[in-house]
Parts: structure tokens; sequence; C-alpha cells
């Protein structure tokens, strides 16, 4: 028995005592890992500032990205960068310091104010974290054209794409695409299965509904379309890009999905009607004045007239035609909400003095304005086949428009008075009073479609 | 018997023991490397930095960080980086009102002995959940948070809101720091010694002028403990004019007013004593600088050395 534990006791001690004395702890790096991080560092700053590069941030604050994303751009010199956003508008720029430290492995941060790209960092009595955004990044890899950055309190993973146009070309293009997001909703088949997308524009936030899952993710704009926060599978597909295409007026009427090439629908919200559901031939009822018992005259009349409305400004504007003998009336194209639009505007001149269409508020105090911003805009009874309209005030005045009036001025906006010449008298109203220049209760009109 | 087997085992633990040292021993000797693991990065200094240098560094070793540092910052509120131009200018703020003030009254070694060694920017105020915020904040005796600093331009044209946000702080921190030096008379502690009241002080009826007044503390907040107090006392007093004093010192009424004169003249006594500085010249020192900074006199963004 005591042989046997010394027997094992040798052993071990051998054990011990044969311990290697090779010489093989050759280091897995050259250099230490501070000289790495100092290095990697080095070959950010010079990629960051390399070829005077316009980058593409995409930044999304908030853990869940609760927010959206937002294009930003940054050009950076050795230790200033300037940026833009389409949050500020493409032509403000901000300039302020950045530098490369090693807090957090390799870290981007940007460590003065700035105006534009703290924007979504900077707190508030009323919102004391801001919106959870973040100023500081580890950059995660650093390639010619492409840098994968972390954020350093939310995980978010965003990128840094080199530019090959100018920042504000990039911006202005990312505007054009935003104003053109009319839809509230986008439907089709990706994959050969039925997809519908519901879009949240104030967030920028897509739920998308397959036949078996919900998915929710955030996009960016870019100027062909959509990119999402992060891919996701729709259908057994990945997606993370789509691309847009407009009608004529510039309203996204469909949605390319780029993985599969397949084509998702837009839905447009209530009562919205695209630029070309308008042109064509129409009856117009409208008030006009009659004489009463007592001679005199009041709106007692309904006038009816053959009027077309033709394309004017491609997806911006037509022309009324029938209605006035002497001018066409401009009616603008309302994107946003799919109307028509019919805003104080110079019909003509007399002399060198300017004959106006005034919006005009019989019922609200019976002030008239040349302003251009005021008016009326259609409103649709919701029917495909026999459309017909209405008119209503279209809220940017505090004077509630309900009828328009021919007012005469100067060259120089100096009011003249109410216009009397009988020979400017509408189509089909009184005709041989200068109250034939008036259209009453104009918000009582129906423009039928034939 | 017994005795051999003792023996048989000591020289075996003797071997094992032997073993374990040979095998621990190392088989070679690593050399140390000569570069430090410890990289400083090389930053080039900008017009700022050098001023500060000249400034701040060199005469005082004060080192007045206005660029963002994550580890500077308080990890319990969302912060964000000061404004460049605008620290510019609360450099130059900080160093004609305060530090050249203590020069003027307690001599240069007094300022670069104690006053303190780091200032760290930030450019919101720290906000709280409930819609207040803190205006700055002192560690340790050493660092001063200023907050708030993207908001300068708004306030650097009044010496109320400029006092009330950004300079108080500091002359209540570096009040602070010149406790832990020498602390102040135990005599202090007792003049208001039932009117302290805790964390309560910012709440209702605590928080009302008029109640903390007429009960003898000049501040809100020097109701939480007697050392605010006494720093609250000294602060109040070089930052505010006399007729501001006066003012304070008519809603305190007979009683509080007494109370509010009596802690002052320890504190009178405790810095003339301690540190050799009158608090009346430092005030009217504190208050013509004002005067000049208000009209205009300094230029805040020259960064000419």
């Amino acid at each position: 028995m005591k042989n046997k534990i010394f027997g094992i006791l040798m052993i071990l001690v051998s054990a011990m005592a044969l311990h290697s004395c090779l010489l093989d702890d050759d280091e897995v790096f050259s250099e230490s890992a501070s000289a790495r991080l100092a290095a990697f560092n080095q070959e950010v700053r010079e990629t960051l500032t390399s070829g005077n590069a316009t980058w593409l941030f995409e930044i999304y604050p908030e853990v869940n990205q609760q927010y959206g994303g937002y294009a930003f751009s940054l050009v950076f010199d050795q230790s200033k960068v300037a940026v833009r956003s389409e949050l500020f508008g493409a032509d403000k720029e901000v300039v302020s310091l950045w530098k490369m430290t090693t807090d957090d492995g390799p870290v981007l941060s940007f460590d003065t104010y700035n105006e534009i790209l703290h924007l979504f960092s900077t707190p508030s009595s009323s919102m004391y974290q801001a919106y959870q955004g973040e100023f500081e990044w580890v950059v995660e890899s650093a390639e010619q054209d492409l840098v994968r950055l972390r954020g350093k309190k939310t995980g978010n993973i965003l990128y840094m794409r080199r530019l090959t146009e100018s920042a504000e070309d990039y911006l202005n293009k990312i505007s054009e695409v935003e104003e053109s997001i009319i839809m509230t909703a986008l439907s089709g088949k990706i994959n050969s299965k039925d997809v519908s997308f519901l879009i949240d524009t104030d967030n920028r936030q897509f739920d998308i509904f397959t036949q078996t899952d919900t998915i929710s993710v955030a996009y960016t704009i870019t100027p062909e379309g959509f990119r999402f926060y992060k891919s996701v599978d729709i259908n057994g597909v990945a997606v993370s890009e789509m691309s847009v295409n407009t009608d004529q007026a510039g309203a996204i009427e469909s949605v390319a999905v780029k993985a599969t090439g397949d084509l998702l629908s837009a839905v447009f919200p209530e009562g919205w009607r695209p630029y070309d559901a308008f042109p064509g031939d129409y009856t117009l009822y409208y008030y006009t004045y009659g004489l009463n018992d007592k001679n005199r005259y009041e709106v007692n009349t309904v006038a009816q007239v053959d009027v077309q409305i033709v394309q004017d400004v491609i997806g911006k504007s037509y022309l009324l035609k029938g209605l006035s003998p002497n001018a066409d009336i401009v009616l603008s194209y309302v994107k946003s909400k799919g109307v028509l639009g019919i805003n104080s505007q110079v019909l003509g001149k007399n002399g060198d003095n300017n004959v106006w269409l005034c919006a005009w508020g019989i019922d609200d105090g019976g002030n008239l304005s040349w302003s251009t911003d005021y008016g009326m805009v259609s409103v649709w009874n919701g029917d495909e086949e026999n459309p017909e309209y209405g008119f209503e005030d279209n809220g940017n005045w505090t004077t509630s428009v309900d009828s328009f009036i021919l007012w005469e001025t100067t060259a120089t906006g100096t009011s003249i008075g109410v216009f009397g010449d009988t020979s400017w008298n509408f189509v089909g109203g009184v005709q041989g009073s200068s109250y034939g220049n008036r259209l009453p209760y104009f918000s009582e009109c129906a423009l039928v479609k034939k | 018997m017994i005795k051999s087997v003792m023996k048989k085992n000591i020289i075996i633990y003797v071997s094992l023991f032997a073993a374990v040292v040979i095998s621990l021993t190392a088989c070679s000797e690593d050399k140390l490397d000569k570069d430090s693991v410890i990289a400083v990065p090389n930053k080039e200094k900008n017009a700022f930095d050098k001023w500060l240098e000249v400034n701040y560094v060199q005469p005082y070793n004060i080192s007045f960080k206005y660029r963002y540092e994550e580890i500077e910052a308080d990890f319990n509120y969302y912060t964000i980086p000061a404004d460049y131009d605008q620290a510019v200018e609360l450099a130059h703020i900080v160093k004609y009102i305060c530090i050249d003030s203590y020069n003027e009254v307690g001599g240069v070694d007094f300022t670069r002995k104690n006053f303190p060694k780091e200032f760290f920017l930030i450019g919101e105020w720290e906000y709280e959940n409930n819609g207040t915020y803190i205006l700055g904040t002192a560690e340790g005796g050493k660092k001063i948070l200023l907050s708030g600093v993207n908001y300068l331009d708004t306030y650097k044209n009044s010496i109320y809101e400029l006092t009330g946000k950004y300079l108080k702080t500091i002359h209540h921190e570096f009040t602070h720091i010149l406790n832990q030096t020498v602390p102040m008379p135990t005599d202090f502690q007792f003049v208001s010694e039932k009117t302290y009241i805790g964390s309560v002080w910012n709440t209702s009826p605590y928080n009302d002028a008029a109640y903390y007044l007429s009960k003898g503390h000049i501040s809100a907040y020097s109701q939480q403990v007697h050392t605010e107090d006494f720093a609250e006392m000294m602060s109040m007093y070089v930052c505010y004019n006399e007729a501001q004093w006066q003012s304070w010192m008519t809603t305190a009424g007979e009683e509080g007013a007494a109370l509010i004169e009596e802690k002052l003249s320890i504190v009178r006594r405790y810095m003339k004593d301690s540190w050799g500085i009158d608090i009346d010249e430092l005030r009217d020192v504190i208050q013509r600088r004002e005067a000049d900074l208000i009209s205009g006199k300094i230029d805040l963004a020259d960064l000419s050395i």
C-alpha cells in the first residue's frame, strides 16, 4: 500500500519534472492589442478622409429603431466633419469635430456639438432621453466604400456608404421620393405568395403581413426607394431594398422588390385621386345671381355650363376651360391629398392692371384676398364610374373661402375694386351685370364628369 | 518503525516540494518590451487646445475638457457634447470671472493649489424624468461638470442667468474643496441645526423662497445639510450684488436675516483666517469683472496666445 502511494507520487513528481521547457509560446499577433487598435483606428481615419469622400450615414436611433432611419451625409477632414441631413434640408451644413478613440474598441466619436448630427441625442424637459440616439459608434469594419458601425448604446448596426454624387443631390432625391409616398399600404405577391405592407411614414416603419407571419422593420428612404434596417425574410425571400415607380404626378403607384422583381401595388388613402383621374369633359352647375321680385340681384339661380379640364404642367396642374370667357382658370393638383385646388390667381389684364380671381368668404364676413395660397379644394363623391366633385375651403386662410370674385388691382398689387367689365361675365351665369363676375357659394357647385 | 515511516514521508514531501519548485521555475526570461502597451493617440492641437494649454494647463494644471468623453459623463443621463464656439466662450468666462478673481484676491499660488483641476463640459442640461434638470455637479473636490454649455449664447448677456446657470456652481464646488483641506468652523453647523431637512429641500413648502429665507437659509438647497449650507452661503454671497442680498434679507425678515448674518460672519472669518481671503473684497472683484463681461470688454472668442 505504502509502495503504491509512493509509486503514484513518483509518477506525479516525474510528470511535473518533465514539464516542457520548449519555447512554444509564440504570440498569435506580432503586435500588442493596443498597437493593433491604434493601427486599425488609423486605417479608419484614412478610409473616412480619403479622396474627400462624401459618406452617406443612415442613422436609426433607439434600440428597436422605432423612429425609423434617416439619411445624413458626412465629409471628414483630419479633425472636422461637415454634416447634412434630409431632416434639415440639403442646403444646411454644420461643421463640428470628430475623433477616433479607443474607449470601447475602435470608436468613432462626434465629440463637439453638431446641431444636425446630435438631433436624436439632444434631450429636453419633455424628452429626457431624446430619441435615444447616439453619437459614438464602434467601427466593426472599414472598407473602401462601406463602413460598418455598431451603436455604443443601442447596438444598432449601421452603415456608412461612399456616395458617388454630391450630398445635396442625394438628399434632394430622397426628399422627392419622400414626397411621392402617398400610399398607406402596398399589396401584391412575393415569391408567388400574398403579402401586404402597411406603411407608417411618420416613424418610417413597415408592418409586413404574409399568410403566416407579421414582420416589422424600419426603413430609410433612398433615391431609388426604400432600404430596410436589416434584411427580412418574406415568403422565403430575403428582402432589404425596394425601388419605387411613380405616376406622372410623382406619386408612388407601385414598388418593386429588388431581390425578386415582384411588383407590389400602392393602396391610396380614401378620397385620394391620381393626377390622370381629373382631365375630361364636365358639366359645371354653380350658383349665380338673378333679379328678385324687388328687382334686386340675389343668389337665386343655378347656372349650367360645359367645361373641360385639360393637362397643364404634367403632374402639377390643369386648365379649366369654358367657365371664364377670356381666360383659362388654373387648377392645381394637390398630390398629397389627391384633389384639385382652385386658388386666387391673375386671370388677365385690364390695361396695366391685373384682373384677379379672388378667394372670397361671403358667409365669413365678406373678406376677399388675392393671396395665391387661399382658395378651395375639390371633394370627390367617391364614385369611380360617375365622378362628381364639390369644393371646400382649403384651410390656408383664417377666413373660410366659399366664393370667388373678379377684382382689379394695379400691377404692384394696390386694390382698385370689384372688376365690373361685363365682357368678363362667367359663362352660363348672369350676363350684362358686374354680378356676372362673381361665383357666389362656389362651395355648393357640382362638377360632374361626362 | 513509526519513525522510519515518518522519515520516508518527509523525504517524499521534500522531493515533491523540490519538484514543484523546479516545475514552477520559468524556463526562460521574457524581455520587457520597450514600447508601452498604452498607446497615446497623437492628436493635432487646434487653436483652442493651444489657448487652453497656455491659459489653463501651464499656469494652473487645469484640464478644461470641452470634447466629449463618455467616461467623464454621468451614465444616468442622456448627455451630448458641448458646442465648440460656446465652449471657447465659457473657458474665457470661467477664467475671467472665477480664476482671475481668486488670483486677484488670494494670489496666484492660492488658485494653483486649490482651484479644481478638471472641468468637463456637456452641451445640454442633465434632465431628470420629471422635467427638472441638473445644472452642474462636482466630484471629489477635483472635477466640475458644467452642463448646458450650448445655452451660453442665450444667457451670456445676463449676469443673473450666467451666475445662476454656470458660475455659482463653480464657486459652490470650490468652497467644498476648501472645506476638504481646512474644515469649516464647528460652530457653523449649530446655527441652523434644527432646519436641515435632507433631500426634500426641493419640495413644497421648502422650495419657497419666503419659507427658506425666513428660516435663515439663503437658498432652498442650503436646507439640505450644513456642508451644503456653507457652500451656498459663500457662493451666493460672492456671486450676487449687495442690492440682491439686501432684497433677500428683507424677505428673510428679522429672525431669518439674523441667522443668515450669523452664518455669513462664520464664513467670512473662515475665509479670512484659513485662506487669507476677504469675501467682501472677493465679491467686489467678481462684481467688477462681471460688469466688464456684460459691457463687452472681454473678447470671448479671442484665441490669440
